[in-house]
């Protein structure tokens, strides 16, 4: 059957058990896929920032006129 | 685990953070809505979400590197000894997951490491977090109504997942540098958080400027009120509330300190591992509390931002030394820091036009620095640790701690990274947006909507 996690059964000693999540050995990819994420959402909000108070600040500007 | 005591210690340790952990979020929520009550009304939303969003920025940082240095980083590395290893902390390690503490996939894991950090590792990043929430947001509150979210949070990953835990590593482990070197004593973090926190704020201040029209062409300061006085109250309450759990947190709950072999004696430590009682830290905090809040009230003439500000400040100026203070130095000490930040706040206000929009860096930064250095002659000649060959506690070790914490750590990083974002152009924003309110977009369109709203109930 598949399985994507180290346990089989609870009914075992537990002192044996170690990491109880899927994928042991895939944390390395995992980390790097988190870390891109999280990057990513910081390059996104410096940019869309810097889009959004530019709109904003002409916006005002032509309504002063 | 392998007895009826030792698993009850462990699991009662890891239950005892996870409870700290909840309280020190009461912190955040403080935090939060003092925040958004000292700002204006047409900057109150981008204000809470400035804020709100620290929270994921630090925890990812934190999780992606800021634990692994807190351990890597005790030595220096290069002052008592090389990088540290610390497998557990790793971000790509079994033991930051979910782990029933038996044989390690990791060679370089022993069975001690999974014994210990399988159940206490969560519990103990996340109480490391919360206090990295703190720092950054103790910055969040003297930046309000002109940085730029984007530029805030870059500046709050770095203090919360970098130079604090820096600073952590070397003045509050049991084995760091600090401690070794200079004997260093900061058992609730006056220097470590708050003098750390107050050097930064103070550096990106500097770089960020005042607000608009804060200060006059004479150069006196203009009031900025309140914008919902409650909103203060009810933050400042919590932030008191959210304390407790940082006290705790600063505590190991339980520990066996008899020196000898044969026989037991357990109690609370601090962070040094040296005794203290949670009974100790109780009479401390309350009045350390207490005389903060009665010098703020009485320098302020009852104003409640000084007020409340003061109890906060009073606590952090006895922190350092709250382990072993007796209540009325804790109180004395707390009349002395929040009355010295006070008068400090105003004189740097005037003198350098310097717009600390919260008196972060008075209450966190000047008290806290205060009570590092005031540690060093009040406990002078006490050990700083329970290992032999550590430095004792003296007024010249804390000085330069306090100066390592205010200015090497806090002061100096923030100055280049704040200096490098206005370089940019990314620290600020535009001065029309800011004149018109961080909100004036969303403000508008929902006026525009109820306007839509009421005419359509008209028709």
């Amino acid at each position: 059957m598949l399985s994507t996690g180290p346990v089989e059964t609870w009914q075992s000693n537990p002192t044996e058990l170690g990491p109880l999540y899927p994928l042991v050995g895939a944390e390395t990819i995992m980390f790097v896929a988190s870390l891109v994420v999280f990057v990513a959402f910081l390059v996104w909000k410096f940019k869309s920032e810097q889009v959004k108070y530019d709109q904003q600040a002409k916006d005002l500007i032509d309504q002063a006129r | 685990m392998d007895n009826e005591l030792g698993g009850l210690t462990v699991i009662f340790t890891e239950f005892y953070y996870w409870v700290t952990v909840v309280l020190m979020f009461l912190i955040h929520v403080g935090f939060c809505l003092y925040e958004v009550g000292c700002a204006r009304e047409k900057h109150k939303l981008n204000t809470l979400m400035k804020n709100a969003m620290l929270i994921p920025m630090i925890t990812v940082g934190f999780f992606f590197f800021g634990w692994w240095l807190y351990f890597a980083m005790q030595n220096g590395p290069g002052i008592t000894g090389g990088l540290k290893e610390a497998p557990w902390s790793e971000p790509f390690n079994e033991l930051m997951g979910p782990h029933m503490g038996g044989e390690p996939l990791d060679e370089r894991l022993t069975a001690a490491d999974t014994a210990t950090w399988a159940r206490l590792n969560g519990v103990f990043w996340a109480a490391f977090l919360l206090f990295s929430w703190t720092v950054g947001s103790i910055l969040s509150g003297a930046v309000i109504e002109r940085i730029r979210s984007g530029a805030f949070w870059i500046l709050a990953i770095l203090v919360g997942c970098v130079t604090w835990v820096v600073d952590a590593a070397w003045g509050w482990s049991d084995s760091g540098w600090m401690v070794k070197v200079l004997g260093y004593h900061d058992a609730y973090a006056s220097g470590v958080i708050h003098g750390l926190a107050g050097g930064s704020a103070l550096a990106i201040l500097i770089h960020l400027g005042p607000r608009l029209e804060r200060f006059r062409p004479d150069g006196t300061p203009r009031v900025f009120p309140a914008h919902n006085v409650w909103l203060v109250a009810i933050g400042m309450f919590l932030i008191y509330t959210g304390f407790w759990g940082f006290y705790a947190a600063c505590n190991v709950p339980i520990l066996d300190i008899d020196p000898a072999e044969e026989t037991s004696f357990f109690s609370a430590t601090t962070i040094y591992l040296t005794p203290t009682t949670l009974s100790a830290i109780t009479f401390n905090f309350l009045m350390s509390l207490a005389g903060g809040m009665i010098v703020g009230y009485w320098v302020s003439s009852g104003d409640p931002f000084w007020t409340f500000q003061g109890g906060l400040g009073g606590i952090i100026t006895a922190s350092a030394g709250n382990d072993l203070y007796h209540p009325y130095q804790a109180f004395l000490l707390a009349i002395l820091g929040v009355y010295c930040a006070y008068r400090l706040h105003y004189w740097v206000e005037r003198k350098f036009k310097i717009d600390d929009a919260v008196g972060a860096v008075a209450i966190h930064g000047y008290c806290g620095s205060i009570g590092v250095i005031a540690a060093g002659f009040l406990l002078w000649g006490y050990p700083s640790s329970i290992y032999e060959g550590y430095a004792p506690i003296t007024p010249w070790g804390q000085l330069a701690g306090a100066a390592i914490m205010f200015v090497g750590l806090g002061f100096i990083p923030c100055y280049l990274l704040a200096w490098l974002l206005k370089r940019a152009g990314v620290l600020r924003i535009p001065r029309s947006v800011e004149l018109a309110g961080l909100d004036h977009v969303i403000l508008a369109d929902e006026k525009a909507q109820l306007e839509e709203l009421a005419s359509a109930e008209r028709s």
